[in-house]
């Protein structure tokens, strides 16, 4: 017996299959989730991760100032690097208060991280050995820090990634984690930079010295553009599409570097202005994720794109 | 696990499907104010049925039903106090209108990780809670709260529907709306018309215990039970009750 939908045909067994594939892959972000509250990322890499080496040699962790290109390089950002900060700031904990040992098992003192995805879309390849999927999360991060400097940021990021069946099931092949805006907590969103000093965004310092340096993302001005791009059905993978660093592609609103000189100091006429007005709190007041102000199409100005 | 047939495959998933709609369900419940209904909607009646909190257990059918009266007995204190506070407002309502005035239990569930049983008996989940509440201090009167925490649930099927039979919720942080919340808190102002509400507290767990240590900058990592795998049968798997895994 046969059924019809998404444009195909399908045997019962193949309908199935599909379905369960697509659960399956939100699962697989699902558990990273779970990995990223405590802290452990060696784990996530090893239980979710791609593990065969022709897959590894091509793995990719990307954000919005560029990729770190294969599995070698994704682990010294998201391991290696990631437990050396963490050891940095244990030390300077440890100097302030003698009671903290430094030891591995201590690594995660005083930090929590939980970045829930949701809005998931999904979409399988047709030849189903590949899958592609988008997720938007609002996350906080929160840091305990020496000198009084801890910090606490909430943060809006879209995240995209391609998947390949293995014998193990759906593993994670490329990630791009594009982040929208961080808000260090009890601080209201417009009051954040429109833009920042070259190597001053704390995006970009957080994200370290990835193997290819470039913008892909841009959120200047709070304006999100459209990379990573939400993933179209398809047939087959090729890099052209993937959330790899070859399938970097302009981003359909706004490219990222054709912001110019004169949007942005409009965008901070129009910022002046706004602030000349009342507040206008989202959930809970200023301080937490919440609007700003009436948008500019609303008072008959041209929204910048 | 081996190779499923279709029809196996057909009621895994819709098992899954079932229990995701059914968290939703009780999260919806506990926004909608319906409380004292969410245990005979949807708790198995299993006699070790128990409903987890950082501080313990409320372990058995009473002890849960319990809790959920008492919430609801607060929020019916609360409704009662804001009636007197804004006769103009409120003083014209029906009870069932007054009822959950200014109060806001918004607790949406996100990231389901869900292991159905290869007996199709049980299940497991887990899920990610980012949500918001008011609460009225009574010190401080009413408060907003942004809310990050975790649930960890073994389901039981009971006349081919699925229950909630241990329930585990973990907040890793509790923090006010519009804080920095690694800084001390900035004084708030003493309200005290909201001081009649402190005779209308909801009772600690019947089992005290240390479930779940949330985020302090002292804590030394974040502890969450394990993620659900694959599983023929519960013997064979761990549980997220009394006795079982924890944080």
């Amino acid at each position: 017996m046969s059924v019809s939908f998404e444009g195909r045909v399908w045997t019962e067994e193949e309908a199935m299959g599909h379905v369960l594939d697509i659960e399956e892959v939100m699962e697989v972000m699902n558990r990273r989730v779970f990995y990223g509250i405590e802290g452990k990322h060696r784990e996530e890499l090893e239980d979710l991760w791609v593990r065969e080496p022709e897959h590894r040699a091509t793995a990719s962790f990307g954000g919005n100032y560029g990729y770190y290109d294969g599995w070698d390089e994704v682990v010294r950002f998201y391991v290696t690097e990631y437990e050396a900060e963490r050891m940095d700031i244990l030390r300077g904990l440890a100097a302030e208060d003698p009671s903290v040992e430094v030891k591995p098992e201590n690594l995660s003192i005083g930090y929590t991280s939980m970045a829930p995805d949701s809005t998931p879309l999904v979409e399988i390849a047709a030849d189903g050995k590949t899958a592609q999927g988008v997720w938007y999360s609002i996350a906080q991060e929160t840091t305990a820090r020496a000198g009084g400097e801890s910090t606490a940021v909430w943060r809006g990021e879209k995240l995209a990634a391609d998947f390949i069946r293995e014998a193990g099931g759906w593993k994670l092949w490329h990630l791009v984690i594009a982040v929208d805006y961080t808000n260090p907590a009890g601080t209201p969103h417009e009051a954040q930079p429109l833009e920042y000093e070259p190597g001053r965004d704390p995006v970009e310092i957080d994200f370290g010295r990835p193997t290819i340096a470039m913008r892909t993302h841009d959120s200047r001005l709070h304006w999100a553009d459209n990379y990573p791009p939400e993933p179209k059905p398809y047939d087959t993978w090729s890099e052209a599409i993937g959330y790899g660093p070859k399938g970097w592609r302009t981003a359909i609103t706004r490219p990222a570097e054709a912001v110019s000189p004169v949007r942005i100091e409009k965008a901070k006429i129009l910022r002046a202005e706004a602030r000349k007005r009342p507040p206008m709190g989202g959930p809970g007041g200023p301080g937490g994720p919440g609007g700003s102000g009436p948008a500019p199409e609303e008072k008959g100005e041209e929204r910048h794109a | 696990m081996p190779e499923q047939t279709l029809e196996q495959k057909i009621s895994r998933w819709e098992d899954q499907r079932a229990i995701k709609n059914l968290m939703g369900k009780y999260a919806l419940t506990m926004l909608l104010e319906e409380r004292t209904e969410a245990f005979d909607r949807f708790w198995s009646r299993r006699e070790d049925v128990c409903l987890g909190f950082n501080d313990g257990w409320y372990a058995g059918a009473g002890a849960i039903k319990g809790y959920y009266r008492a919430q609801a007995d607060r929020t019916a204190a609360e409704s009662a106090l804001l009636e007197k506070l804004f006769p103009e407002k409120l003083g014209a309502l029906s009870k069932e209108k007054k009822y959950g005035v200014g109060h806001l239990d918004n607790r949406p569930v996100s990231a389901p990780v869900v292991a159905v049983a290869a007996d199709g008996q049980t299940a497991k989940g887990m899920w990610t809670c980012f949500g918001c509440y008011t609460a009225f201090d009574p010190q401080y009167g009413p408060q907003s709260h942004w809310n990050w925490s975790v649930y960890a649930v073994d389901f039981a099927k009971e006349n081919d529907n699925w229950r909630i039979w241990h329930m585990q919720y973990l907040t890793e942080l509790d923090t006010l709306c519009g804080s920095d919340w690694t800084k001390p808190a900035r004084p708030a102002k003493e309200r005290p018309e909201f001081a009649s509400l402190a005779e209308a507290a909801v009772p600690g767990p019947n089992v005290p215990a240390a479930l779940h240590e949330p985020w302090s900058k002292t804590r030394t990592a974040a502890k969450l039970p394990p993620l659900p795998r694959a599983y023929e049968t519960f013997s064979e798997t761990f549980s997220y009750g009394m006795g079982g895994q924890t944080a």
